[in-house]
């Protein structure tokens, strides 16, 4: 391999030059690449929307969005899917089938459970007192949830692929490649739900943490 | 060869036109001469690298352009020289960033000894608060704003009562006395921009926000919005008018302060009807106008403009140009009235007219020639100008023509078909609304202009008399 | 430059397997319509958005007529003036010359350089193109509805962006933020294709270093689009909910028409800083592939290896990084905290140095050069003057202090047309050009592209140069007209006036480079496969225009940079990127 630092480009080569690499492996390796782009993507995406919450914040008139304890246990449902796709990802790889298909079907139903969840904290939050739009922490509440939401939901469709692909054929190991990046998926975005959770819509803890960075 | 004498005339075209052409900034006339020295440097250290690397570039092809035979070098990289002109473009870079910075720490920090003045922007127009005897500006909020209380001052705020109100475009400044201008906006962005003055800065709404100036020329300046604000960004000017400190004083004391304009609201109708006498000869009895002596009615007409006009009548700020024969007949009138109190008794007891005529005026014909160049055509099209109505004229007059109080914008229902044809017209020619002071009617008539022939506005006067106002139920045409 | 020969049986292994699974369209339908050949794609992305960059063509005409000859043409109005400003300014930047430069030049492009059949995700490419479409319909759709597109300025500012008194505040600003936003979903499939493309498929031996510097720029401008176009997205949504479910993200407590808005506590300039961290990277978005293509251009019609082809590489990654920091530059006078122009104006200038070393680069490449002054060299020129005029001027609104009395008048609209206008559009007629005969398989009409280019060249440094004097004069931008000032002179209208007509003759000419381009792909000369003699892979296709799969039997293998002109001890000027040393050499180089 060649360093990008050290390389001379205008030396032509002079050593054996590597094997081409097979159709599959490319496919397999541009899938796991393309999604750590992609979350890569999605963490500027929430990341601006923290930092404007934020920069929000510091205003004198500003109310935090009224608790909802029901997002703790959605948080639980999340954490729940991710932890059946890690384990679908070990039985994958030690060869178990049919318990890499549970567990599929476990973290997709776990998932579909979370999403009803969040909808239902959303007529929680809206038939509170304080849950008028002109609020803008509310606002910001069911900007970020419901672009969260959205991206569990297409985190589905890959699931979804992923499950038909399990029941498909009998081969554990070759569904690995799917199935692990179901799981970073899932991973990441359980990460960035805890994220937004703990920082935004758990009490003041955004604030306390501006506070310490000096920002009010 | 011909691309490199192409792109050599280019070049020197530029240098040549830069130091030869009659266009460059307007003369300063505050203390910013720093920032003019900043921008001659950079226009050196940058002249000299545009010359040098595109005169580099002509060289270069005319010296080593394909001919029989030639073969190119071969040199990968010298990281000597990329070395070499990295370290010489920064140091060109440094020479004028370090001025840079020093001045704009100048232009962030206000001195100690700057005046205070609040200058509120608003579609699309200026007005002004000085802080009054206890030097400090009164709490203000948009849920104070109202056609009373235009600033919007918080009147349970005893430093606001003696705030002056400048409740006009055009402001006045001391020479040499620094000033911190506080600007504020209540619905979008706006910016404030004296070109002369060099520093400009934005209004957002929901903040104050700052910049300073000290004026060193007394002088008649231009103010201009320099962030689009919708459609009458163009048409938002204002004038700032630098005094030597006499006149300063003497122009401020004419200024009201918030408790006086408050005081102003209270009339006295009896004084009014007294005062109107004088008008009714023109304007009828009951308001209704006389077409043929060319007095529009003014019942129906919006009060805070009608006040504004006499004052301009009084000023010599309107009725003065040589063409506007109505106007110069209106201006000894409007002398008659003595103060504010007066002209706004007059407008109170106007606005409890009726505005029916007693007898048929289509009687009067005596000067029925003189109207002629105001007689508004039969065959105004109110189609052809929806448009242009809808999108420009509605913005500050409203969709239904009834004013908008912020704006500044008077009702256009209840106005005669003839008398806003002709002043349309007054508008769009430069009759009225180009004397320097006033600033809304060059707003007006920089909109007039877009109505090139007569017949445009013979459209517009027929569109606007199909509006129906919902806040004055009796429209033009019912009367008429 | 010593070559060790080998044996080339042991030198190169032979490819193992058929390297990319290919698509292959049955029906008509999917050939052309529904492509999933990233050649395909390419030439759709282009003729869209050259199609829709006509049209504000036409609408910076209007522009124009009104500033040159106030309330002449009648049917401008103030409002139409302003949507005509706004969409003008929002076609070319974001639906032309980033769809163009990314989905037109990117797809073409990238797979023929780095030796892959394809994209890596031809489906994903081919939905990422109708989405882009659907974005340029949905603005187009904003043209008819009711009040009109908006008229906010390209930068579409809260409040007045959504407040009546701005032209479009009802549907058409909508429809510009859901165009937005669909644009950004199909171009984020796109670059996730490119990104993906050249990290994944490049083929054997071109390693990051020997990819032209075209795949480079195009690559870095993707990553900053990936990154940036975010902002956008968020910020479209919130106005979008500011509008439509009446939150307050940048709303404060105002007036509107007269009376209190329901709006409270919202704040504008969160917008600003949203957009312009979006904002800045896009001129970067738009510039970094035509640096990348303007250094291809001139190595190539300058025989001469790009000069320092190390450091340009850096310079392109590492003004990709700095333009992250740098956005507040376009908010010295937003009312910001001023504080922190210290350190926007330094990142500014900071940028200067590696944008300056580019140029340096360029004009030693042509120096000792063996210049032929083809149609694409003589664009690659003209871009140097515009981009170092352009560039030059940035150094005046980069620095807060300097700017300040030039902000919001014409010299930035001048400084910017120079910079991200003028200059990528001279590479992309230089590019198009130069890849014409491999794309078409056809030559153009050389005495049209060279009227085409002398009347752009001239035509357009007449159009921007006297604009700068207007700005220094104090002339607005975005003003319908500037009668009634006490500090303009009335020559500044005769400045106007000319500006316009070099204005509407560049338009013109523009025209017969159109026709040159249509005309020619049926009625061209017929070209041959590398009549450049250029290096890069995309030059040693088996066919012209390169078939389905772009390569042969077997994807070439690299063994050298692309930079190989005019070697010395080799007979040719130049040695494409797949022959192997031993090939390369001659009886001098021994």
């Amino acid at each position: 391999m060649s360093n990008i630092f050290t390389e001379q480009p205008w030396i032509a080569d002079t050593g054996p030059i590597a094997p081409a690499l097979s159709g599959a492996e490319i496919a397999m390796h541009s899938r796991r690449s393309a999604l750590k782009v992609l979350l890569s993507v999605v963490s500027i995406f929430f990341m601006l929307m923290i930092v404007a919450y934020g920069g929000r914040m510091l205003y004198q008139d500003w109310q935090p969005t009224p608790q909802i304890s029901l997002l703790w246990a959605n948080t639980g449902l999340l954490l729940l899917s991710s932890l059946c796709l890690q384990a679908a990802l070990m039985w994958a790889r030690a060869d178990k089938v049919h318990w890499v298909r549970g567990a599929l079907v476990g973290a997709g139903v776990l998932t579909v459970l979370f999403l009803a969840g969040q909808l239902t904290a959303w007529q929680q939050l809206t038939s509170m007192v304080l849950g008028d739009f002109s609020n803008p922490s509310v606002g910001f509440f069911f900007m970020i949830t419901g672009i969260h939401g959205l991206h569990m939901a297409g985190g589905m469709v890959a699931l979804v692929r992923a499950i038909r692909r399990a029941f498909g054929q009998s081969d554990a190991r070759a569904m690995e490649h799917n199935v692990s990046n179901c799981a970073l998926y899932w991973h990441y975005l359980l990460g960035v739900w805890l994220v937004v959770f703990g920082l935004l819509f758990t009490g003041n803890n955004f604030e306390i943490l501006l506070r310490i960075c000096g920002f009010i | 060869m011909f691309a490199a004498i192409v792109l050599l005339v280019l070049v020197l075209g530029t240098v040549v036109f830069h130091f030869l052409s009659p266009w460059y900034f307007t003369p300063i006339a505050s203390n910013w001469s720093s920032m003019d020295d900043t921008i001659t440097l950079t226009f050196v250290v940058t002249g000299l690298g545009f010359v040098l690397c595109n005169g580099f570039i002509a060289y270069c092809i005319i010296k080593f352009r394909n001919k029989e035979g030639r073969r190119a070098e071969y040199e990968p990289e010298s990281v000597k020289m990329e070395t070499w002109l990295t370290g010489l473009t920064t140091v060109g870079i440094a020479a004028m960033l370090a001025p840079g910075l020093l001045i704009w720490k100048d232009v962030v920090t206000p001195p100690d000894d700057a005046m205070q003045l609040e200058v509120l922007a608003r579609q699309w127009n200026w007005s002004y608060r000085l802080p009054g005897e206890d030097g400090q500006l009164g709490a203000v909020a948009v849920s104070h704003t109202s056609e009373q209380n235009p600033l919007g001052i918080d009147p349970s705020d005893p430093f606001g009562q003696d705030d002056v109100i400048i409740y006009d475009p055009v402001m006045h400044l001391k020479v040499d006395q620094p000033v911190t201008f506080l600007l504020r906006s209540t619905d979008v962005l706006h910016n404030f921009t004296v070109p002369q003055f060099r520093v400009k800065m934005d209004f957002v709404p929901g903040q104050v926000t700052y910049i300073w100036a000290e004026p060193t020329e007394p002088g008649s300046y231009d103010l201009l919005c320099e962030e689009l604000c919708g459609v009458g960004h163009y048409a938002m000017r204002g004038r700032v008018i630098v005094d030597t400190e006499e006149s300063y004083a003497a122009w401020l004391a004419d200024q009201p302060t918030f408790a006086e304009t408050q005081a102003e609201l209270s009339t006295d109708l009896v004084a009014g009807q007294a005062g109107y006498a004088v008008c009714s000869s023109c304007h009828g009895v009951n308001a209704e106008g006389n077409k043929a002596m060319h007095a529009p009615r003014l019942a129906g007409m919006d009060s805070e403009y009608m006040k504004r006009q006499l004052r301009h009548f009084k000023r010599g700020v309107r009725g003065t140009h040589e063409d506007d024969t109505w106007g110069r007949t209106m201006a000894p009138m409007a002398m008659m009235l003595g103060d504010a109190a007066a002209i706004n008794n007059v407008v109170s007891y106007i606005g409890t007219l009726s505005g029916q005529a007693e007898f048929d005026d289509s009687t009067n014909l005596g000067l029925a020639a003189a109207v002629e160049r105001y007689e508004p055509s039969a065959s105004g099209d109110p189609a052809k100008s929806e448009a242009l109505y809808l999108s420009t004229c509605a913005q500050c007059h409203g969709e239904s023509g009834e004013g908008v109080w912020t704006v500044n914008a008077p009702a256009l229902t209840g106005l005669e078909d003839w008398y806003l044809a002709s002043q349309i017209k007054n508008f769009r020619d430069g009759i009225r609304g180009r004397h320097a002071d006033d600033l809304y009617g060059l707003q007006m008539g920089l909109v007039a202009n877009t109505m090139t022939d007569d017949q445009a506005i013979q459209d517009m006067v027929a569109f606007i008399s199909t509006l129906e106002n919902p806040q004055q139920p009796v429209t033009l045409a019912q009367q008429n | 430059m010593e070559h060790i020969a080998h044996d080339e049986t042991s030198f190169v292994r032979p490819a193992e397997v058929g390297e990319m699974e290919l698509y292959h369209a049955k029906t008509w339908l999917g050939k052309y319509v529904f492509s999933q050949d990233a050649k395909t794609i390419a030439i759709q992305y282009a003729a869209t958005a050259i199609a829709i960059g006509m049209v504000a063509l036409v609408l910076s005409w209007f522009m124009r007529l009104q500033l040159a000859w106030p309330n002449t043409f009648t049917f401008i109005d103030p409002a139409y003036y302003l949507q005509a400003v706004t969409m003008h300014g929002m076609i070319m930047v974001v639906y032309l010359l980033t769809a163009l430069f990314l989905g037109g030049f990117g797809n073409y492009l990238i797979p023929l350089m780095v030796g892959a059949r394809d994209m890596v995700f031809p489906w994903l490419n081919m939905i990422s193109f109708w989405v882009y479409f659907t974005a340029v319909l949905l603005l187009a759709a904003s043209f008819f509805v009711g009040g009109g597109s908006t008229g906010a300025g390209w930068t579409l500012y809260p409040p007045q962006a959504i407040l009546p008194g701005t032209p479009g505040s009802e549907a058409g600003i909508l429809l510009m933020l859901a165009s937005l936003a669909v644009f950004i979903i199909g171009f984020t499939m796109g670059g996730l294709n490119y990104v993906v493309t050249i990290l994944q498929a490049r083929t054997r031996g071109m390693t990051l270093m020997r990819m032209p510097l075209t795949v480079w720029g195009i690559f870095v401008a993707t990553v900053l689009a990936l990154f940036a176009f975010p902002a956008l997205f968020v910020s479209a949504i919130m106005m979008s909910l500011d509008v439509l479910l009446g939150t307050s993200f940048f709303m404060p407590a105002i007036m509107t028409m007269g009376s209190e808005a329901d709006h409270v506590g919202g704040n504008p300039l969160l917008f600003q800083h949203l957009f312009w961290f979006f904002g800045h990277p896009e001129v970067y978005i738009v510039a970094l592939p035509a640096f990348g293509i303007v250094s291809d251009l001139i190595s190539i019609h300058a025989r001469k290896n790009i000069f320092g082809y190390r450091m340009m590489v850096w310079a392109i990654v590492i003004i990709g990084a700095l333009s992250f920091v740098v956005w507040a530059h376009h908010m010295y006078v937003s009312g910001m905290n001023p504080y922190f122009g210290f350190f926007f104006a330094t990142t500014t200038l900071i940028i200067a140095v590696p944008t300056a070393l580019k140029v340096y680069n360029w004009v030693l490449t042509l120096w000792q050069g063996n210049i032929h002054l083809t149609i694409p060299m003589l664009f690659s020129i003209a871009f140097l003057l515009f981009f170092i005029n352009g560039g030059m001027t940035g150094l005046f609104l980069g620095n807060a202090t300097v700017s300040m009395p030039l902000s919001d008048t014409l010299f930035v609209v001048a400084h910017f047309h120079m910079v991200m206008a003028v200059a990528p559009v001279m590479v992309v007629c230089g590019a198009i050009y130069h890849w014409y005969p491999k794309i078409t398989g056809r030559w153009y009409h050389e005495g049209m592209a060279r009227f085409h280019f002398w009347v752009t060249f001239v035509g357009s440094y007449l159009v921007f140069l006297p604009m700068h004097y207007l700005g220094i004069m104090g002339v607005p931008r975005r003003y319908f007209e500037i009668t009634g000032t006490t500090f303009l002179p009335d020559s500044a209208q005769n400045v106007n006036a000319s500006i316009t007509i070099a204005a509407l003759v560049v338009g013109v000419a523009q025209i017969v480079f159109l026709y040159n381009l249509i005309v020619s792909a049926f009625n061209g000369k017929k070209a041959p496969g590398n009549p450049w003699n250029a290096t890069s892979l995309e030059w040693q296709t088996e066919t012209t225009p390169p078939g389905h799969g772009n390569f042969g039997k077997e994807l070439p293998c690299v063994y050298r940079w692309a930079y190989d002109y005019s070697v010395p001890g080799v007979e040719e000027d130049f040695i494409p990127q797949n022959v192997p040393p031993r090939n390369a050499q001659t009886e001098g180089a021994q």
